[in-house]
C-alpha cells in the first residue's frame, strides 16, 4: 500500500484474514475517525447537529430524592414571616404526596447571602457553589407533573411520567452520536449506596435502539460489565482468540460479499478489545495530582465518594464521552420528609465542594467552554412542614441550575410565589428544560424525533420552549 | 448505475392518494387476486413464489439460488423452534434423498414443543409481557407466568388464531367454566403499573389507556394511542373511536387472585376452607376459655392497640363469635403486650398447664390441615352484567371528563353498533369485540397476523410497519400476496402452523442469502425478496444456542420464571439480591431464555445488550444494533465462558484426542457444518501453537464468530 492511500475496508479485512497478529496490525494502520465517522451501520457514529453550537458534552448532576429549593437557591422572606401559620387560603388546594397541604409553613434555618458580581442569593448550605454563582444560570421557576418519586424521576429524565421512554442522555446520543468509541456514549455513575426510585429505566433508551441507553460505569478495574477477561485468561491468549475470530470472520465476510452489518460486528470486537484498556484507564484516578484530589475533596471522608465521581465525570468528558450523569443520594437521598435541616446539611456537605471543584476544574482545563453542566433533582420541597421539621415533595415549584457551554452565567430566571409553593413568573416546565438542553447541544427539540407505534415521538412530547433568557 | 423501482413508487403514491377514508387498502377485506403469470414457472413451489417472482420478473431482477441443506436447516430450525439443529439432524437431512426431505423437517419442527416456546417469545414482545410491575417497587407478579405458559401451549396446540385472539380478550366471558381460558385474559394485565399511585382512579385509567392502545396495535395493526388525546392526525381515527374501544374494557375487574378451579371445585374448596376455619376456631376458643381466668388476673380488660374489628369481637359473648371473630380475639390475646409467657404460666394451675400444652399441640395439628390454597392467576373478569358508564377524557386528561361513550368499533372499519349481549356475571362487551375482530372477512385481523408470521421468517414484513397498517404505515411490498395469505389463514381454519408451512416450504424462503450484484444495486433493502436476508439472532436465541451446543440446555417446559446468575455488581445494585434471587437449583439457571424472569427494572444484561425491548409498550419489531458490549458479553461474560468450557468438554468426550476430529466436531456442534480446508488449517494452527492453547479458547472463539450469531 502506498503511503498516501487510505486503506479501504476491504484491504483491511483481507489483511486481517491473513493470519494471527495481523488483525491488530491492520487496526493500527487505520485512522479510527475515518473508519467510524458517519457510518450508517454504527448507531453511535458522530452526527452533525441541527445547528452550530458550543456545547459538545453534558454532565448531569442529579440530586435524587428532590433537593429543597427553599434551603438552597430560592430565598423566601415571606415564608420566614408566615412560619407556623397555615398556607393562606388564597393559595387554593395543593396536590401533595403526604397530605401536608394544611400543615403550618416551615421557615428555613438557613441564611441567604448575595454572592459574586451578579449578587445572586444562595444559602449558606452551599459555600463552595455560591462562590461560583457568576457561572450559573439559576432557574427558580421549574415545575413538573407528578408528586411521586418514580414518575418525577422518569419525567426529569425522559419527559414522561410513564416508564419506558428514552432518557435525555439517550436522545443526545441518538442525535449526536459520540466522539470516543472506546468508551460508551452515555455513562451513568450511580450512587454506590443504592439505586434510584424507578430504577434503570430512568436512564434507559426506551423505544430507541438499545445502543443509546446509559451504561453504568463504576470505579475499579472492572468499570463496565464483562470488561475483564475471565479469570486465568491472559491478554496473550485473549488476543490470540480475537485474532482467530477476526480471521474466521474475515473469511466468512469474504465468502458473502459486502455486508455492512457483518463488518460492523467485526469492528465491534476490536472496539471491545480497546475498551478493555481504555475504560480502566479512564476511571483510574491515581494519576491525578494531589492538588486536584484535594480540590474535589478526596482527602475528606464526607466528600471523598461524590468527589471521586465528579473527578471521574471530568475524566470521562475529557475523553469525549457525550453524556455523563451522576446521581447523588441512595434510595432516599435528598428526600427530606423527616428533617430537612439534618438531611440537607449532610447531602450538601457531601456534594457542595465536589460540584464546585468540577466547575473549577472544567474551567481551568478549558472544558467548561464546550461542556454543559446541569444540577437539579426530580422536584423540590413544600413550604409547609411535614412532622414539624420535614418537607414533602413539591413538583409545583422548584429550582435547578445550568452552567458552562452556551449558558449565560450569573443569571436568575423565573421565580416562585411568595412562599415558594408554585412557580409563578416565567414558568419552566420539564419539557422547557429539555428543549433548552437540546438547544444548547445544537438540537432542535421538535426535529429530534423517532417513529414509535404510529407516533413521531420526541423528548418534549407536544410542548417545550427554549429558555432564551439564559443563553449566552 | 442504480436502477429505481417505479413499481414500488407507484404503489406508495397510490396508497397516499386514497386519503383518510375507508377505501384505504388495509380497511377493505382481502381479495383473492388471480395467480400472476410468470416466465420461470418451474421455480414456483406454491402461490407465494408466483407473486414474488412476478414482481421480480416485472423489474427484470433474478432470484437467488436455493441455499444448501445445512444452511437451510439451520435457518428453518432457528425460525421455527429458536434452536440450532444438532449435527445428527443436519446429517440426516443431508442424507435424505426423498423428494419431500425438507417438508419432513418442517413437520418435525412444527411438531416440536420448542416451536411454541419460540413463537411465544415473539408474541410476548407484542403483549409487553413482564413478571413485575415496574416503577419504584417493581414488585413481582407471582402468577404472570401462567399467561406466558398459556401462550406457549396455544402455539403448540396450533390453537386457531381466531380462538387465540378471542380468549385473550374475553376468555372469562366465553369460557367461564374453563380456568385455562380465563388465564388467557392475562394479555390485558401486562402493562407497567404504579401500584401506589395516589389516585387509584388515575391508576386504573392509565391501565385502560394502555389496554386500548395495545389491543389496537396487536390485533388491528392500528396506532390508536395518539387518539387518546386528540383525533388521529393521519388516520381516520377519532378520539371518540379510542374511548369507544376502551369502553369494551371499562367494565373489567383487574384481578391478581383468580382461583384456577372449575366452578364445582371452587365450591368444594370453599366448603373445605370453611370447615377448616371452624375447626381452627374451636381449638382457639378452647384455649381462650382455659386461659381466660389467668389472663384477667394478669391483665384485665381487652388488650390495647387492637383495631375496631378486634374490639367488637373481643366484647362479644364467646358463644356468639364467628370463626373469624374467634381468630381475631385469639390473635389479639396472643399479641397482648401486657402479658408475658411466664406471667401467664404462673397464673395457671398445674392441670391447666398440661391441658394447655395439649390444646396448643392440637391447634398446631389443625393448622397444618389447612386445605391447599388454589393456584391463582392474574386476569380480568367482571363483577356483574351492568357496567358503569365510560367517559371520554378530554385531551387524554383523566380529570377532564367528556361525553359518555358506548363501546364501538373504529368508525372507519364499521358503522354498525356492536351486538353486546350481557351475560350472568359479565357485560358481554369483550365477547362482542372478539366476535367482530375474528370475523372471517375482517380486513385487518388476518392480514396483520400473517404479516407478523412473515416478518418472523424474513426479518421484515410484507408490510414493514407490522403494527401500523394505517395511512402512515408502509404500503405492502406485495399486496396481493398479503391478501392471499390472509385468505389462506382463514380458509385453513385460522391455523398458524399452516401459514408457517406455506411460507417455509416456498422457493422464496429457501433462497440463498448470497448477494446478487445487480439486484443488490436495484433493491438494496431486498423488498422484492430476490434473496433471503441474513439476520442476527436475538439475545434469547443466542443464549439458548450457547446452552444447547454446549449440551447444557435444560429443556423442561413452563412454570415460574427462573433467575440465572447475574454479575456481582448488578446483584449489589438490586437490593442485595432481593430483586434477583438466583435460582438455587443450578439446572434452572440453564432453562430456555423464554423462562428467564422479566424484571422491568433490571433487564437480564445479556438480553439487554442484544436489543431486547424494555417491555413497557407493545413491540412489533426489535431493533438490531451492533455494539461493543455485545462482544464483551460473549467474550468475557460468565455465560459464554462457561458454555465454551462445556463445549470443549463435550468435544473432548465426543471426538477424542485427535485434533482434526476435535475441530470438525466443534464446528459441527457450533455452526452445523464441518470446517473447510482453510478453516481447519487455521484451527489446527491455533490449537498447536507453541504455548498449547486450551480447547476451550477455540470453542469460545467459535461461539463468537459472526456465523454463530447470524443466520444465512
Amino acid at each position: 500500500m502506498r503511503f498516501d492511500e487510505q486503506p479501504s475496508r476491504r484491504d483491511f479485512l483481507r489483511q486481517a484474514g491473513n493470519g494471527f497478529g495481523s488483525m491488530a496490525a491492520a487496526w493500527l494502520l487505520l485512522d479510527q475517525g475515518a473508519l467510524l465517522a458517519d457510518d450508517p451501520t454504527d448507531p453511535l457514529s458522530p452526527k452533525v447537529p441541527h445547528f452550530p453550537t458550543r456545547a459538545r458534552r453534558v454532565i448531569s448532576l442529579f440530586m435524587h430524592g428532590g433537593p429543597s429549593h427553599l434551603e438552597t437557591f430560592d430565598p423566601k422572606p415571606d415564608l420566614q414571616r408566615l412560619a407556623g401559620q397555615p398556607l393562606p387560603e388564597s393559595f387554593g388546594p395543593v396536590a401533595t404526596r403526604r397530605k401536608v397541604a394544611h400543615n403550618p409553613l416551615l421557615a428555613t434555618k438557613r441564611s441567604f447571602r448575595q454572592c459574586g458580581q451578579s449578587g445572586i442569593a444562595v444559602s449558606d448550605f452551599l459555600p463552595h457553589t455560591s462562590a461560583l454563582v457568576d457561572d450559573l444560570a439559576v432557574i427558580r421557576s421549574c415545575w413538573a407533573d407528578s408528586v411521586n418519586h418514580p414518575q418525577a424521576v422518569y419525567q426529569m429524565n425522559t419527559g414522561s411520567t410513564f416508564m419506558g421512554r428514552p432518557s435525555l442522555g439517550s436522545w443526545v446520543g441518538y442525535g449526536l452520536g459520540t466522539e470516543n468509541r472506546d468508551l460508551p456514549a452515555f455513562v451513568v455513575l450511580p450512587d454506590p449506596a443504592g439505586g434510584i426510585k424507578g430504577g434503570p429505566p430512568a436512564y434507559g433508551a426506551g423505544y430507541l435502539p438499545a445502543s443509546y441507553q446509559g451504561t453504568v460505569v463504576r470505579g475499579g478495574d472492572s468499570p463496565i460489565l464483562d470488561l475483564r477477561p475471565p479469570e486465568g485468561m491472559s491478554p496473550t491468549r485473549q488476543r490470540k482468540a480475537l485474532d482467530l475470530i477476526g480471521a474466521l470472520n474475515a473469511r466468512h465476510l469474504e465468502a458473502r460479499g459486502e455486508d455492512s452489518e457483518l463488518e460492523a460486528r467485526i469492528r465491534a470486537y476490536e472496539l471491545a478489545y480497546r475498551m478493555q484498556s481504555a475504560a480502566p484507564d479512564a476511571v483510574d484516578l491515581s494519576g491525578e495530582t494531589e492538588e486536584t484530589r484535594r480540590l474535589y475533596g478526596l482527602d475528606q471522608p464526607s466528600t471523598a465518594e461524590f468527589g471521586s465521581r465528579c473527578l471521574l465525570a471530568r475524566r470521562l468528558v475529557e475523553r469525549g464521552v457525550r453524556f455523563v450523569q451522576l446521581y447523588s443520594g441512595d434510595v432516599n437521598g435528598w428526600d427530606a420528609h423527616d428533617d430537612v435541616e439534618k438531611n440537607h446539611s449532610a447531602m450538601c456537605a457531601r456534594t457542595d465542594k465536589p460540584v464546585a471543584a468540577l466547575l473549577i476544574d472544567l474551567k481551568r482545563r478549558g472544558l467548561l467552554d464546550d461542556t454543559l453542566v446541569i444540577w437539579g433533582g426530580e422536584f423540590g420541597r413544600m413550604p409547609m412542614s411535614e412532622g414539624g421539621k420535614g418537607r414533602d415533595h413539591n413538583p409545583h415549584g422548584f429550582c435547578c441550575w445550568m452552567a458552562g457551554a452556551g449558558v449565560k452565567g450569573g443569571t436568575v430566571h423565573g421565580s416562585t410565589d411568595a412562599v415558594g409553593l408554585r412557580a409563578e413568573q416565567d414558568r419552566v416546565h420539564v419539557h422547557d428544560l429539555h428543549a433548552t438542553i437540546l438547544h444548547l447541544m445544537g438540537l432542535e427539540h421538535t426535529r429530534l424525533t423517532f417513529p414509535h407505534n404510529g407516533r413521531e415521538e420526541r423528548l418534549t412530547e407536544t410542548s417545550g420552549r427554549v429558555i432564551r433568557e439564559i443563553l449566552a | 448505475v442504480r436502477r429505481t423501482l417505479p413499481g414500488l413508487l407507484l404503489l406508495v403514491s397510490a396508497a397516499s392518494s386514497l386519503g383518510g377514508d375507508a377505501t384505504h387498502r388495509a380497511f377493505v377485506p382481502p381479495k383473492r387476486a388471480a395467480m400472476p403469470a410468470v416466465k420461470e414457472a418451474g421455480w414456483a413451489r406454491n402461490f407465494i413464489d408466483a407473486f414474488v417472482l412476478a414482481r421480480l420478473e416485472a423489474e427484470g431482477l433474478r432470484h437467488a439460488p436455493e441455499a444448501d441443506r445445512p444452511t437451510l436447516l439451520r435457518r428453518l430450525s432457528f425460525d421455527l423452534i429458536g434452536l440450532p439443529p444438532s449435527p445428527e439432524e443436519v446429517a440426516a437431512f443431508e442424507a435424505d434423498r426423498s423428494p419431500d426431505a425438507f417438508e419432513k423437517q418442517v413437520d418435525r419442527l412444527l411438531a416440536s414443543q420448542r416451536y411454541g416456546e419460540r413463537q411465544a417469545q415473539h408474541w410476548l414482545d407484542l403483549a409487553r409481557y413482564a413478571d413485575t410491575d415496574g416503577f419504584e417497587f417493581d414488585e413481582a407478579r407471582p402468577d404472570a407466568w401462567r399467561y406466558r405458559d398459556w401462550v406457549v401451549n396455544a402455539f403448540n396446540a396450533d390453537m386457531p388464531y381466531d380462538r387465540f385472539v378471542a380468549l385473550q380478550l374475553a376468555g372469562d366471558e366465553l369460557e367461564p367454566e374453563d380456568p385455562d381460558a380465563v388465564v388467557a385474559t392475562g394479555f390485558n394485565r401486562c402493562y407497567p403499573d404504579m401500584v401506589d399511585l395516589n389516585d387509584q382512579g388515575l391508576r386504573r385509567q392509565n391501565a385502560l389507556d394502555d389496554i386500548a392502545e395495545t389491543t389496537s396495535l396487536t390485533f388491528l395493526g392500528l396506532t390508536m394511542g395518539c387518539a387518546r388525546c386528540h383525533d388521529h392526525k393521519f388516520d381516520p381515527i377519532s378520539q371518540v373511536d379510542f374511548y369507544r374501544l376502551q369502553a369494551f374494557f371499562t367494565p373489567a375487574r383487574f384481578r391478581d387472585d383468580y382461583p384456577l378451579l372449575a366452578p364445582a371445585d371452587r365450591a368444594a374448596l370453599e366448603a373445605k376452607l370453611d370447615a377448616w376455619k371452624r375447626s381452627m376456631a374451636e381449638a382457639q376458643a378452647e384455649i381462650l376459655k382455659l386461659e381466660a381466668p389467668a389472663r384477667s388476673k394478669v391483665a384485665p380488660g381487652r388488650p390495647p392497640g387492637i383495631d375496631d374489628q378486634a374490639i367488637s369481637a373481643w366484647e362479644k359473648d364467646p358463644a356468639d363469635r364467628s370463626p373469624e371473630e374467634v381468630a381475631l380475639v385469639f390473635e389479639a390475646a396472643l399479641k397482648d403486650k401486657r402479658v408475658d409467657a411466664r406471667g401467664l404460666l404462673e397464673a395457671l394451675g398445674p392441670e391447666e398447664k398440661i391441658r394447655r400444652v395439649e390444646l396448643l399441640a392440637e391447634l398446631e395439628r389443625r393448622k397444618r390441615g389447612r386445605p391447599a390454597p388454589p393456584r391463582l392467576a392474574r386476569v380480568i373478569d367482571e363483577p356483574g352484567p351492568d357496567p358503569a358508564p365510560t367517559f371520554l377524557r378530554k385531551r387524554g386528561d383523566y380529570y377532564v371528563k367528556g361525553t359518555e361513550v358506548r363501546p364501538g368499533f373504529p368508525s372507519v372499519l364499521s358503522s354498525a353498533d356492536p351486538e353486546v349481549r350481557s351475560l350472568p356475571r359479565s357485560s358481554g362487551r369483550r365477547s362482542a369485540l372478539a366476535a367482530w375482530l375474528t370475523r372471517p372477512d375482517h380486513p385487518l385481523t388476518s392480514r396483520v397476523i400473517v404479516n407478523r408470521v412473515w416478518q418472523w421468517h424474513f426479518g421484515r414484513g410484507l408490510v414493514a410497519t407490522p403494527s401500523d397498517f394505517g395511512l402512515m404505515g408502509e404500503p405492502p411490498s406485495h399486496p396481493e400476496l398479503l391478501d392471499r395469505l390472509a385468505l389462506e389463514l382463514v380458509d385453513r381454519g385460522w391455523s398458524l402452523k399452516a401459514v408457517h408451512r406455506l411460507i417455509v416450504t416456498s422457493a422464496t424462503y429457501r433462497q440463498s442469502s448470497r448477494k446478487l450484484e445487480a439486484e443488490a444495486q436495484a433493491d438494496p433493502d431486498n423488498r422484492l425478496l430476490w434473496h433471503h436476508a441474513r439476520r442476527r439472532l436475538d439475545g434469547e436465541a443466542i443464549r439458548d444456542a450457547l446452552l444447547d451446543v454446549s449440551g447444557r440446555l435444560n429443556r423442561s417446559i413452563g412454570g415460574p420464571g427462573v433467575f440465572p446468575e447475574l454479575p456481582a455488581e448488578l446483584t449489589r445494585l438490586s437490593g442485595k439480591g432481593k430483586a434477583w434471587p438466583v435460582s438455587t437449583n443450578a439446572e434452572d439457571r440453564n432453562r430456555r431464555s423464554l423462562y428467564v424472569f422479566t424484571r422491568r427494572n433490571l433487564r437480564y444484561p445479556f438480553f439487554e445488550a442484544f436489543d431486547r425491548p424494555d417491555t413497557n409498550a407493545s413491540c412489533p419489531k426489535r431493533a438490531v444494533t451492533t455494539i461493543a458490549p455485545q462482544a464483551l458479553s460473549l467474550l468475557n461474560g460468565k455465560l459464554a465462558v462457561d458454555c465454551a468450557k462445556a463445549l470443549a468438554e463435550r468435544v473432548d468426550r465426543e471426538a477424542g484426542p485427535d485434533r482434526t476430529s476435535r475441530v470438525d466436531r466443534a464446528y459441527r456442534l457450533a455452526l452445523g457444518r464441518g470446517p473447510d480446508v482453510a478453516e481447519r488449517e487455521l484451527a489446527l494452527a491455533f490449537l498447536a501453537g507453541d504455548d498449547q492453547v486450551p480447547l476451550a479458547d477455540f470453542c469460545l472463539s467459535l461461539l463468537n464468530v459472526n456465523e454463530f450469531v447470524y443466520i444465512d
